[in-house]
C-alpha cells in the first residue's frame, strides 16, 4: 500500500543524520481490556489499579445490572484516562525500569535518567513518565501490560531524549465498542499525531492482540489512513479469532481452563463473567470483544472443523455466524436467553436487550470479518508466542445428554483428560494443545491469511503468555520497527 | 429521603432505589475502601456468605488465604467478617483485604477493604466498622478525633483524614432499572455557557436535541442522544452543573430511554430543588 520515507539509522540503531529532516511517530495500540478508561458516569476501568477494579464486584441485586450497563458501550460513554494517580508512577516505574532492559539493567536505568534530564530537566524517571503520559497519551494504556515496551521503544529509538525523531505514542481506546469504530478513531489519532510534528508524514503502528484488529478495521474502512502508515508490527494478534472467546460462553472464566494466565488476566476475565450466564450477560453488549470469536478461516487454518461434529461444510463467514446465532448449542443465543431470564433487570427483559445486543453484535462481527478478512498493510510484520497450553477446538459428541446435578458444585463438573478438559455435565470436550500463547492458538497468531513481510511470522524466542509478552518481546519489536524505518524494510 | 455527599445535600423521592457503590481512596494509591449500600435487608450470616461468594468469584485467582474474624459495632454484640491476603496484580506484592457485612432493620451494606500490607490494617478495619452507622441508626461516638467523618449515602463512617472520599453516587428508579441519576462532586466548575454533553466521548453519537439554560448558580442542559446502532433506542440525557462557591460544583446526570423520560422527572426535580435549597460549604 505504501512505502516509508528514507530514514537513516546508525549501525546500533540510534537515529542518524536523518533526525533533523524526518520524524516518524510510533503509535502503540493495546489489546482488549488493556486501555485505561473513565466510563461515565462513575466507573473506572484501570487494569493497573486493583483497588479501582474492586468496584466492579457488585454485592447487591442492582449491582449486576449496573456492571453490565457500565460495560455496555450503547449505555455509557468512555474516555481514556490522561494521567496516573498521585504517587502511583513511583511504584510502577521501579518495576518497569527494572525489567525494561533485560540485557543491561544498569545501562537501561542510566539511559532512562539521562533522557529524563534532557526532556524534563531532572533525572527523575517518574517525572519523565508523567510527562509522556500527558504529551504522548501513555496514560491511556495499562502500564502494567505495556509500560516497559513504551519506555523501551522511546529510549532506544531516541537516545538523546530531547526533540525525538521517533516519538512513541499510545492509543488507548474504548475496547468495548466495535473494532471498526476504534479503527476510525485510530485514523483520526494518527492524523492529529502527524499534525503535531512538522516533519512527520507517516507513523509506524505496533499492536498487541485485539489492537491488530483495530488497525485492520481502520485500514479497511479509511483509505486515507493507509497513506499515513509506514508499516505495522502486530504481536499476538488473533487474526481469525480465539477459541477461548467462544469457550467463555460455555464455561465462564472458571478454573481449570487458564492455569497459565496471569492473576491479572484471570481477574479481568472474572469481572466479565466467572460463570457462563454472567459471561453471556456482559459479553452480549461488547461489540469489540465479540469480534474475537473464531471466524471461518480459523477452521481452515486448523485443518479440522474447530467445532467438531457440527457439519460445518460451508466455510463462509456467514456459516459460522449463523451457527453462533442458533438457539441451542453450539449456538450461543440460548445462553444469552438464559442470562436474560436470570440476570437481567425488568427493563432489560422487557426490551430483550441482552439477546438483542448479542444478535446485533454478532451481525456487526460478521460484517467486520467479511470486510477485514484479508486486509493488512503492505508492510506488515507479525510476531507471536507459542508453546503454552491453549484452547483450539471443541467436540460436542454428547450433546443432548446434559446432566444437571444440583448437589454438585459447578467447579467440580470439569475434569482433565490429558491436555483436554471434559465437561461431565454436558459431555463437551474442550481440546487444548501446547501451540499458542495460552489465549490465542498459533494458527491464528501466525495471521496465515495476511500477506506479511519475511522473515515473519516469527515466534517469540521463548514461550510467553498472551498478556505477558513484554518486556521479553521488547527487543524483537524494536528490531522490526527499525526494519520499517529503513527503505528496504 | 435526604442524602449527602460531603458538603452537598440533596433529596430523592422515597421510591428511588439505592444500589450505590462508592469508594474511599488511601493516599498514594495504597488501597481503597469500597462501600456498597442497599435497602435490601438481609440477615448477617446470609449477607456474609453471599458477599464472600461474590468477592471470591472475581478474586479467587489472587487469593492467598482467608479467615473469619469478629468485629464490634455499637448496635451489635459481635459481627462476623472475613479477612485475608491477595497477591497483587503484577505478582510483586500482596494486598490485605477485609469483607465486612453490615445490616440494620432497613438497610444492608458491605464494606470491602483492600490495602497494601500495613501493621494497623485490622485496627483500621475495626475503627471504620465501629464508626459506621446507617441512616436509621443513632450516630456512634467517633472513636478517633483525628478521623474525618463523612456522611455518604445512607450511612456515615469515619475514615483516616488523608483519605479521599467518594465523588459519585448513583441511584436508580424503582420501577425502571435503566432510569438513573448520578450525582458527582468536585469537578472543576464549568465556565458559563461551556457545559457540554461530555468531552472526549468515544464512538458515534447523534444529538437529537439540545437545550442549555442558566440555572441557579450553574447551568442546566438537556440532550436527547442516539447511538447509531440498530438495537440502541434514543436516550434522554440530562446534565446539570450546580456551582458551590467559586471552585466546586455538583454535577447531576440523569439518563433514561426516551420513551421513559417522564420517569426521570421526579428524581431530577427533587435533586435540583434540594441542591438549590440546602447546598452549603
Amino acid at each position: 500500500m505504501t512505502q516509508s520515507g528514507n530514514i537513516g539509522l546508525h549501525p546500533d540503531g540510534a537515529p542518524a543524520d536523518s533526525v533533523s529532516s524526518l520524524c516518524v511517530p510510533i503509535v502503540f495500540v493495546p489489546g482488549v481490556m488493556g486501555s485505561r478508561l473513565r466510563i461515565l458516569p462513575g466507573r473506572t476501568w484501570d487494569p493497573d489499579d486493583a483497588t479501582a477494579m474492586g468496584v466492579w464486584v457488585s454485592q447487591f441485586s442492582g449491582g449486576k445490572q449496573k456492571t453490565r450497563s457500565a460495560l455496555r458501550p450503547a449505555s455509557t460513554t468512555a474516555a481514556t484516562l490522561t494521567d496516573f494517580p498521585d504517587g502511583w508512577v513511583t511504584k510502577k516505574i521501579d518495576s518497569a525500569a527494572d525489567i525494561a532492559w533485560p540485557q543491561d539493567d544498569v545501562l537501561g536505568n542510566a539511559r532512562c535518567r539521562a533522557i529524563a534530564t534532557a526532556v524534563v530537566g531532572t533525572d527523575d524517571e517518574d517525572t519523565l513518565v508523567r510527562y509522556y503520559s500527558e504529551v504522548r497519551n501513555w496514560a491511556s494504556a495499562a502500564w502494567g501490560f505495556y509500560g516497559s515496551l513504551l519506555m523501551y521503544l522511546e529510549t532506544m529509538l531516541n537516545p538523546s531524549g530531547d526533540d525525538p525523531s521517533f516519538p512513541v505514542y499510545a492509543f488507548g481506546y474504548d475496547w468495548r465498542q466495535s473494532n471498526t469504530t476504534s479503527g476510525l478513531e485510530l485514523s483520526r489519532f494518527i492524523s492529529s499525531t502527524i499534525a503535531r510534528h512538522t516533519l512527520a508524514s507517516q507513523v509506524i503502528l505496533v499492536t498487541h492482540s485485539m489492537g491488530g484488529l483495530v488497525v485492520r478495521g481502520g485500514l479497511a474502512h479509511d483509505g486515507f489512513m493507509v497513506s499515513r502508515v509506514a508499516g505495522v508490527v502486530h504481536t499476538a494478534q488473533p487474526s481469525n479469532g480465539a477459541a477461548v472467546c467462544y469457550r467463555g460462553f460455555l464455561t465462564g472464566s472458571r478454573p481449570p481452563f487458564d492455569p497459565m494466565a496471569a492473576t491479572k488476566d484471570k481477574l479481568l476475565a472474572n469481572i466479565i463473567g466467572a460463570d457462563p450466564q454472567s459471561h453471556a450477560y456482559n459479553m452480549s453488549g461488547l461489540a469489540g470483544p465479540l469480534q474475537l470469536l473464531p471466524n471461518s478461516l480459523y477452521s481452515q487454518s486448523l485443518g479440522v472443523p474447530w467445532l467438531e461434529g457440527q457439519g460445518l461444510d460451508s466455510q463462509s463467514v456467514s456459516a459460522i455466524y449463523n451457527l453462533y446465532r442458533r438457539p441451542s448449542l453450539p449456538g450461543i443465543m440460548g445462553i444469552a436467553e438464559a442470562a436474560e431470564a436470570n440476570c437481567a433487570s425488568k427493563a432489560e427483559k422487557a426490551s430483550h436487550q441482552v439477546t438483542g445486543d448479542l444478535r446485533d453484535n454478532l451481525t456487526e462481527a460478521e460484517g467486520f470479518h467479511q470486510t477485514v478478512v484479508n486486509t493488512a498493510h503492505d508492510r506488515t510484520y507479525v510476531l507471536f508466542s507459542t508453546g503454552l497450553l491453549t484452547d483450539h477446538s471443541i467436540s460436542f459428541e454428547g450433546l443432548g445428554g446434559v446432566r444437571e446435578d444440583p448437589a454438585a458444585r459447578p467447579r467440580d463438573r470439569y475434569r482433565r483428560d490429558g491436555d483436554d478438559v471434559i465437561d461431565d455435565w454436558s459431555h463437551i470436550r474442550f481440546h487444548r494443545r501446547f501451540d499458542g500463547d495460552g489465549t490465542v492458538d498459533e494458527v491464528s497468531g501466525r495471521c496465515p491469511n495476511l500477506k506479511v513481510l519475511p522473515p515473519t511470522p516469527e515466534r517469540a524466542e521463548s514461550s510467553l503468555p498472551h498478556a505477558g509478552l513484554f518486556p521479553v518481546l521488547n527487543d524483537q519489536v524494536l528490531h522490526y520497527v527499525r526494519r520499517l524505518l529503513t527503505p528496504s524494510g | 429521603m435526604e442524602f449527602s455527599l460531603y458538603f452537598a445535600r440533596f433529596s430523592l423521592p422515597d421510591d428511588w432505589r439505592d444500589t450505590s457503590t462508592y469508594r474511599y481512596l488511601a493516599p498514594r494509591g495504597e488501597g481503597t475502601l469500597v462501600v456498597e449500600t442497599s435497602r435490601e435487608p438481609r440477615d448477617s450470616p446470609e449477607l456474609l456468605q453471599t458477599s464472600w461468594e461474590t468477592f471470591l468469584a472475581v478474586w479467587r485467582p489472587a487469593l492467598i488465604y482467608q479467615k473469619e474474624f469478629l468485629l464490634q459495632r455499637p448496635t451489635e454484640p459481635s459481627l462476623r467478617a472475613i479477612e485475608g491476603e491477595l497477591t497483587s496484580l503484577d505478582a510483586t506484592g500482596r494486598h490485605r483485604f477485609a469483607l465486612v457485612p453490615l445490616v440494620s432493620t432497613e438497610w444492608a451494606a458491605v464494606m470491602t477493604f483492600l490495602l497494601q500490607p500495613r501493621q494497623d490494617f485490622l485496627a483500621l478495619v475495626a475503627r471504620a466498622t465501629a464508626s459506621f452507622a446507617f441512616a436509621d441508626e443513632p450516630p456512634p461516638v467517633s472513636p478517633s478525633p483525628l478521623a474525618k467523618r463523612v456522611r455518604p449515602y445512607g450511612a456515615q463512617l469515619d475514615i483516616p483524614r488523608d483519605w479521599a472520599g467518594p465523588t459519585t453516587l448513583e441511584f436508580m428508579d424503582a420501577e425502571m432499572d435503566d432510569v438513573d441519576l448520578t450525582i458527582t462532586i468536585d469537578e472543576p466548575m464549568a465556565p458559563a455557557g461551556t457545559i457540554r454533553w461530555a468531552s472526549k466521548v468515544s464512538g458515534p453519537i447523534r444529538i437529537l436535541h439540545e437545550t442549555i439554560t442558566p440555572s441557579h448558580s450553574g447551568w442546566t442542559a438537556e440532550w436527547a442522544l442516539e447511538r447509531p446502532r440498530p438495537h440502541s433506542s434514543p436516550y434522554l440525557v440530562r446534565k446539570a452543573a450546580v456551582g458551590i462557591g467559586d471552585h466546586q460544583k455538583v454535577t447531576v446526570y440523569g439518563r433514561a430511554p426516551q420513551t421513559a423520560g417522564a420517569r426521570l422527572d421526579p428524581g431530577w426535580n427533587a435533586v435540583l430543588a434540594s441542591l438549590r435549597a440546602t447546598t452549603a460549604p
